[in-house]
C-alpha cells in the first residue's frame, strides 16, 4: 500500500528470506496475533462468512422437502435472464474498470499538484459518494431523460438527442457514466494519498538526471504506486461487480436485458420473485467469479511474490 | 510533486468538481422550488434550469420538522461509532497480518479478502433473522455491528503496514516495548493516510447502507438517513422536493467533516518523516 | 441444538464487540402491536391515537418502509417467522401468494361483519379460493384527465363526463394527435406507463383475457392474435411520438401538471396534485374503451392482513377491524391517503370531500368513480404467481415502450413466465 519506506520491498524480501527461526518469539507472535485478530475475525466469520455458507447451503437444496440437489444451478444455467446477466456484467466490467481507474489516476495526478484551493477540489469530487445511492440514481436518471439536461446540452452544441437509458445500445454505457460519476472521486482519493507518499527526493534526483515528465511517471510514479493501484484495482473491480442500485432504480435490467447486471438479477430473483434459493445459487456463482478475478489481479500486480 | 502554477491542471480540477457538483446543485435548487416546477425546466437549458422562479423554503421546513432530523442524528451516530470502533478492530487485524509471523497467516488474510467479495445484500436476510433472535432489531448495536469488520479496510491497512520495516519493531523490542506498544507507538502514528483511507471505507459502507437498516430497524425512531429519504417515494407520488433536500443535507454533513480531514493528507507527508 | 450453538457464538461475539453499545432507548417492554406499512411516516398517527384511546392496554408501533421495499420486507420477515409484525398492509394482488405461504390469517368466519361494512366490489381483492384472507381497506380507479387549454387551442371539445358517453380509444387518439399538432408536447400518456395494472384493461376491454389461464391461473397466455395486436397498439403510442419515453412513472404527473400533456389516463388520486398546479386548467372524464368492446377499468389497492403467528392475535384483530370496518377508524385512516376507502361510511365522506375540493374542475368526481367501482372494474388475476407475473410483465412493457418488437417480446416473456412459475413452491 502506501509505502512508508522506499526500500520496504528489499527489507520484506530479506526478512522472508531469512526465514524467521521458530524461536519462542515466533510462537508468542502467533498468540499475540490471535489477540489482535480476534474481534475482526469474529466479525468477519459471523457477519459475512457464516451467512454466506448458509446461503450456499440453501442453494443446494431443492423442492418443498428440501432435498439435496443441483436443480437451482441447472435452472440458472438455462435461464435467459442469467445469460443476460453474465453478458452484461462481463461487458460492463471490461469497460468500467479501466475507464474509472484511468480517470481516477489522471484526476489524482492533477489534484496532487499545488493548486489554489486544493483541498476544496479534493473534497468536492468526493461529494457524489456521500449522497445516498437511491437518490443519486434518481438525479442522474433525470439528467439522462430523453427530454432532460444531457440531451439539452447536446442540443446546444448541435448534436442530436440520444436515447441513453431507453435504447439497448446506449443504456449500459449510460449506467457506466452514472456509476463513474458516483465513484471516480472516491478512488481518486486513495490514489492521491498514495501519490503523496512518494518522496520528492526521487523526483528531484530524476530531474537532475534529465528525466522528462513521462519518464518520471513511468519509472517513479507508477512503480511507487503499485500498492495503492493494486488496492484500487481490486476494490474497484469488486465494487463494480456488485453494482445494482442504479440499475434497480432506473432500468430494472432493461432495455431488453442490456443492463441486467448480475447483482440486479440476484436482487430481482430473490427479493422480487421470491426465489431465494435461486438467488443464493446465483450469489454463489458471482462470488466464485469474483474470487477468481481478484486472484488473477493479485498475481498480475504483485508478480511472483504472494502478498 | 510541486509544480509552478499551470492553468491546465486547475481547469481540470475545477471541471471535475463542477461535473461532480452540477447534478447535486440542481437537486438542491429543486428543493427550494415549488413542487410543480421541479421538472419544468430540464430542457432546453436556460437560466431557469438552475435558478428557480420563486424560492420557497416549504420543503426544507417540512423536511426538518419530520422524521429526517432524527434520521440524520441516527446516521451520524451510527457512522461515527462504526468508523471509530471499526478503525480499532481493522487496524489491529491488519497489524497482525502484516507485522507478525505465524502459521495460518495467509489463510486469515484470504478470509479477510473473501469477506468483502461477498455482496452484503445477498446475506442480509438470513443475518437479520439472527439479529432479531438476539433482540438486536431497532437498536444502534444492530445497525453498527455489520459495519465494523470490514475486509476492505483491513486489506488497505495491511498493505500499508507491510511497508513499515520490521527493524523498527525489533529496535523497539530491544528498548523493551511489547507488541501492543509497537502497534500503538510505531505503526499507528506512521499510518495516518491509511487510517484515513480505512476510515473513508468504513464511512462509505455505513453512510450508504440501505437494505440492512431497512431490515433491522424499520421503527421510524431508528431510521437512518438513506431510509428516511427513500420514504419520500410513495406508492404513486414522490415528494421530490423533500427527497432532494434530504439528499443534499445528507451529503453536506460528511463533506464538512472531510474538508477538515483533507489537511491530514498534506500533513501526513511531513509526519511520515524519515524516509530511510 | 444448532440454534443454541449459533446463539452462543453470536452472544459471545456480540459481547466482545458491542458491550458498550447495547444501550437502547428504554422503550417500555410491554408488547406492542407492530403495524407495518409503506405509507409515509405519520399517515396513521390519527387512527392509532384514536385506537389507543379506545383500547387502553394496547399500544401500537407503526413501522414504515418505502413502498418498493415492502414486498421484500414482508417476504424476509414473515418468511422467517418474525412475530414483530402483527398487522400489515397487503396489496390486493398479493393476497393469494401470501395466503399460500401462510402469511395471512383466515378471516372467513368474519365474512358477515366484513360484507356489512364495505362496498361489495371490494371483497374480490381479499379473497382466494373462496376464503377471505384480509380486511378490504382501500381501492383505486382511473380517470381520463384532460388539459382544457390545450384542447381549446386544438379546437377539441371536452370529453363528456357521463360514463355512458365515454370516448373510445380510437377517437381519443385521433383527438390526441390533433392536440399534439396544435402545440401540445405530448398528445396522450398513461401515468403508470409500463405497468400491468394500468394496461390490463386494454386487453380485457376487448375480451382478450388477462394473460393468464388454466389451473390456478398459472399458464401464461400472451401470444394470441388479440394480445399481439393490442400490445402493438401500446408500442405504437411511444414509437409514434404521441407519448413520452424514458420518463419514470413517478415523474409523469409532473408532465401533466406543467401543461405538456393533452390527455392523461391516471389514478383518481392525482386530482389532488393537479389541483395544486395553479396554472393548470383540467377536467376529468371516464377512462376510454375500445370500440366494440366493454368499458373496463383497473382497480384494487391495499388490504389489511393479520399475521397468523402474531403473539397477540386478539389485539391485532381489533386494530385491523378498527382500521377497516369501523366507520370512524376507516375515516381517520384515509384522510391522508388519497386512495378511496372501501368502508361504506368512509367512502361517502371521501366522495363528498373530493367533489367539494375540486370546484368546477372535478364536479363529476363522485358520479364517475361510483359508476366505475360498481360496473366496470376488473381485478388483477387471483393467482399465487401474481407477484412474479407482474415483475416480468412490467419489465416487458418497459422494453416495448422503449421500442422492442411486440410479438417477439410476448413470446420471450411467455417462456420466461413458464420458467418462473416452475420455480414457485
Amino acid at each position: 500500500m502506501m509505502t512508508a519506506h522506499s526500500s520496504s520491498q528489499d527489507t520484506a524480501t530479506a526478512h522472508k528470506a531469512a526465514a524467521a527461526p521458530k524461536s519462542h518469539r515466533t510462537v508468542s507472535e502467533g498468540a499475540v496475533a490471535a489477540i489482535f485478530l480476534a474481534p475482526a475475525i469474529v466479525a468477519v466469520l459471523v457477519l459475512r462468512i457464516w451467512p454466506t455458507g448458509l446461503a450456499l447451503w440453501q442453494s443446494f437444496h431443492v423442492g418443498a422437502a428440501g432435498r439435496f440437489g443441483l436443480a437451482n444451478y441447472t435452472f440458472l444455467f438455462s435461464d435467459p435472464s442469467f445469460h443476460d446477466a453474465l453478458a452484461a456484467t462481463l461487458l460492463f466490467s471490461l469497460i468500467v474498470n479501466p475507464f474509472q481507474i484511468a480517470c481516477a489516476l489522471g484526476l489524482a495526478l492533477v489534484l496532487n499538484r499545488d493548486l489554489p484551493a486544493g483541498p476544496l477540489w479534493r473534497t468536492l469530487v468526493l461529494l457524489p459518494v456521500a449522497v445516498p445511492q437511491s437518490v443519486s440514481a434518481i438525479i442522474m436518471g433525470v439528467v439522462f431523460r430523453p427530454d432532460g439536461p444531457a440531451n439539452a446540452l447536446l442540443a446546444t452544441i448541435g448534436l442530436p438527442a440520444q436515447g441513453f437509458l431507453t435504447t439497448p445500445e446506449q443504456a449500459l454505457y449510460t449506467i457506466i457514466l452514472i456509476v463513474s460519476w458516483i465513484g471516480v472521486g472516491y478512488w481518486t482519493t486513495f490514489l492521491l494519498a498514495g501519490l503523496k507518499e512518494i518522496p520528492a527526493a526521487l523526483y528531484e534526483a530524476a530531474v537532475i538526471d534529465g528525466a522528462n515528465s513521462w519518464q518520471q511517471f513511468r519509472f517513479i510514479t507508477l512503480p511507487q504506486l503499485r500498492r495503492p493501484l493494486t488496492f484500487v484495482l481490486v476494490a474497484d473491480t469488486v465494487a463494480n461487480f456488485l453494482v445494482f442500485a442504479p440499475v434497480q432504480i432506473l432500468t430494472k435490467g432493461g432495455p431488453q436485458g442490456s443492463t441486467n447486471l448480475i447483482m440486479n438479477d440476484i436482487y430481482a430473483r430473490g427479493f422480487l420473485s421470491g426465489d431465494m434459493r435461486g438467488a443464493a445459487a446465483e450469489t454463489g456463482i458471482l462470488v466464485a467469479i469474483v474470487v477468481i478475478i481478484v486472484a488473477i489481479q493479485f498475481r498480475m500486480m504483485t508478480g511472483a511474490k504472494s502478498e | 510533486m510541486k509544480q509552478t502554477y499551470h492553468p491546465g491542471p486547475l481547469a481540470i480540477a475545477v471541471a471535475a468538481s463542477v461535473a461532480a457538483m452540477l447534478p447535486l446543485i440542481w437537486a438542491g435548487v429543486s428543493a427550494l422550488r415549488p413542487s410543480a416546477e421541479i421538472f419544468q425546466y430540464l430542457s432546453p437549458l436556460s437560466i431557469r434550469t438552475l435558478v428557480p422562479t420563486q424560492i420557497t423554503f416549504d420543503n426544507i421546513v417540512a423536511l426538518w420538522s419530520g422524521q429526517f432530523a432524527r434520521a440524520m442524528f441516527n446516521s451520524a451516530l451510527v457512522t461515527a461509532l462504526t468508523v471509530a470502533i471499526g478503525l480499532v478492530i481493522c487496524s489491529m487485524a491488519a497489524f497482525a497480518l502484516a507485522a507478525l509471523n505465524y502459521r495460518g497467516r495467509s489463510v486469515v488474510f484470504t478470509a479477510m479478502i473473501v469477506s468483502f467479495l461477498i455482496p452484503f445484500d445477498s446475506i442480509a436476510v438470513p443475518l437479520s433473522q439472527v439479529f432479531r433472535d438476539l433482540d438486536l432489531q431497532n437498536s444502534y448495536a444492530g445497525l453498527i455491528l455489520p459495519g465494523i469488520g470490514n475486509g476492505l479496510a483491513v486489506f488497505l491497512l495491511r498493505q500499508f503496514f507491510l511497508g513499515i520495516p520490521r527493524e523498527l519493531s525489533e529496535a523497539a523490542m530491544v528498548d523493551g516495548l511489547g507488541w501492543f506498544g509497537i502497534f500503538t507507538k510505531i505503526y499507528v502514528p506512521l499510518s495516518k493516510p491509511a487510517l484515513i483511507g480505512a476510515g473513508l471505507i468504513l464511512f462509505v459502507f455505513q453512510w450508504q447502507a440501505y437494505l440492512w437498516p431497512l431490515l433491522i430497524a424499520p421503527n421510524p425512531d431508528y431510521h437512518v438517513a438513506s431510509v428516511s429519504i427513500a420514504s419520500f417515494a410513495g406508492q404513486y407520488d414522490v415528494d421530490y422536493g423533500q427527497m432532494f433536500g434530504g439528499a443534499v443535507f445528507t451529503a453536506l454533513l460528511p463533506m464538512g467533516v472531510l474538508l477538515v480531514f483533507q489537511r491530514y493528507f498534506i500533513a501526513s507527508f511531513a509526519s511520515t518523516g524519515s524516509k530511510d | 441444538m444448532a440454534k443454541m450453538t449459533r446463539r452462543q457464538i453470536m452472544a459471545l461475539s456480540t459481547g466482545l464487540l458491542a458491550s458498550p453499545l447495547i444501550a437502547r432507548f428504554a422503550h417500555a417492554q410491554e408488547a406492542r402491536i407492530g403495524f407495518l406499512s409503506s405509507q409515509k411516516a405519520g399517515a396513521f398517527d390519527a387512527v392509532i391515537a384514536a385506537f389507543e384511546a379506545a383500547n387502553p392496554g394496547i399500544k401500537m408501533q407503526a413501522q414504515n418502509v418505502p413502498f418498493d421495499q415492502l414486498n421484500a420486507q414482508i417476504q424476509a420477515r414473515l418468511g422467517a417467522g418474525d412475530t414483530s409484525v402483527d398487522v400489515f398492509t397487503v396489496d390486493e394482488p398479493r393476497v393469494p401468494a401470501y395466503a399460500h405461504k401462510g402469511f395471512l390469517s383466515d378471516l372467513t368466519p368474519m365474512r358477515g361483519e366484513i360484507e356489512a361494512a364495505v362496498t361489495p366490489a371490494a371483497l374480490v381483492g381479499s379473497s382466494f379460493k373462496d376464503k377471505l384472507w384480509s380486511f378490504p381497506f382501500w381501492t383505486t380507479s382511473q380517470f381520463l384527465f384532460f388539459n382544457n387549454d390545450l384542447l381549446k387551442k386544438a379546437g377539441l371539445p371536452a370529453p363528456d363526463s357521463d360514463p355512458a358517453k365515454r370516448l373510445t380509444w380510437e377517437d381519443l387518439l385521433t383527438n390526441a394527435r390533433t392536440a399534439q399538432k396544435a402545440g401540445a408536447k405530448w398528445g396522450f400518456a398513461f401515468d403508470q406507463n409500463d405497468r400491468y395494472y394500468e394496461l390490463q384493461p386494454l386487453y380485457e376491454s376487448q375480451g382478450f383475457g388477462p394473460g393468464l389461464s388454466g389451473d390456478g391461473l398459472l399458464t401464461p397466455a400472451l401470444t394470441s392474435p388479440g394480445w399481439v395486436k393490442t400490445t402493438e397498439w401500446y408500442r405504437d403510442l411511444y414509437a409514434s411520438g404521441l407519448s413520452p419515453r424514458g420518463v419514470a412513472y413517478e415523474q409523469m404527473p409532473a408532465l401533466f401538471s406543467s401543461g405538456q400533456v393533452a390527455y392523461m389516463v391516471a389514478g383518481v388520486w392525482h386530482a389532488r396534485v393537479f389541483r395544486l398546479a395553479k396554472e393548470l386548467n383540467f377536467g376529468i372524464a371516464p377512462m376510454p374503451y375500445f370500440a366494440g368492446g366493454k368499458p373496463v377499468t383497473p382497480t384494487g389497492s391495499w388490504t389489511i392482513g393479520v399475521n397468523p403467528k402474531s403473539a397477540r392475535q386478539d389485539a391485532a384483530m381489533k386494530f385491523a377491524k378498527f382500521l377497516t370496518l369501523d366507520g370512524n377508524g376507516a375515516l381517520l385512516a384515509s384522510t391522508i391517503a388519497p386512495q378511496p376507502p372501501v368502508n361504506k361510511v368512509a367512502f361517502e365522506a371521501y366522495l363528498k370531500r373530493e367533489s367539494e375540493a375540486g370546484g368546477g374542475n372535478t364536479a363529476a368526481f363522485a358520479k364517475i368513480i361510483s359508476h366505475e367501482l360498481a360496473n366496470t372494474t376488473v381485478s388483477r388475476p387471483r393467482t399465487i404467481g401474481y407477484v412474479v407475473f407482474e415483475e416480468i410483465m412490467n419489465r416487458m412493457y418497459s422494453d416495448i415502450r422503449n421500442g422492442a418488437e411486440a410479438k417477439s417480446s410476448l413470446e420471450r416473456t411467455q417462456a420466461a413466465l413458464t420458467a418462473a412459475f416452475s420455480r414457485l413452491e
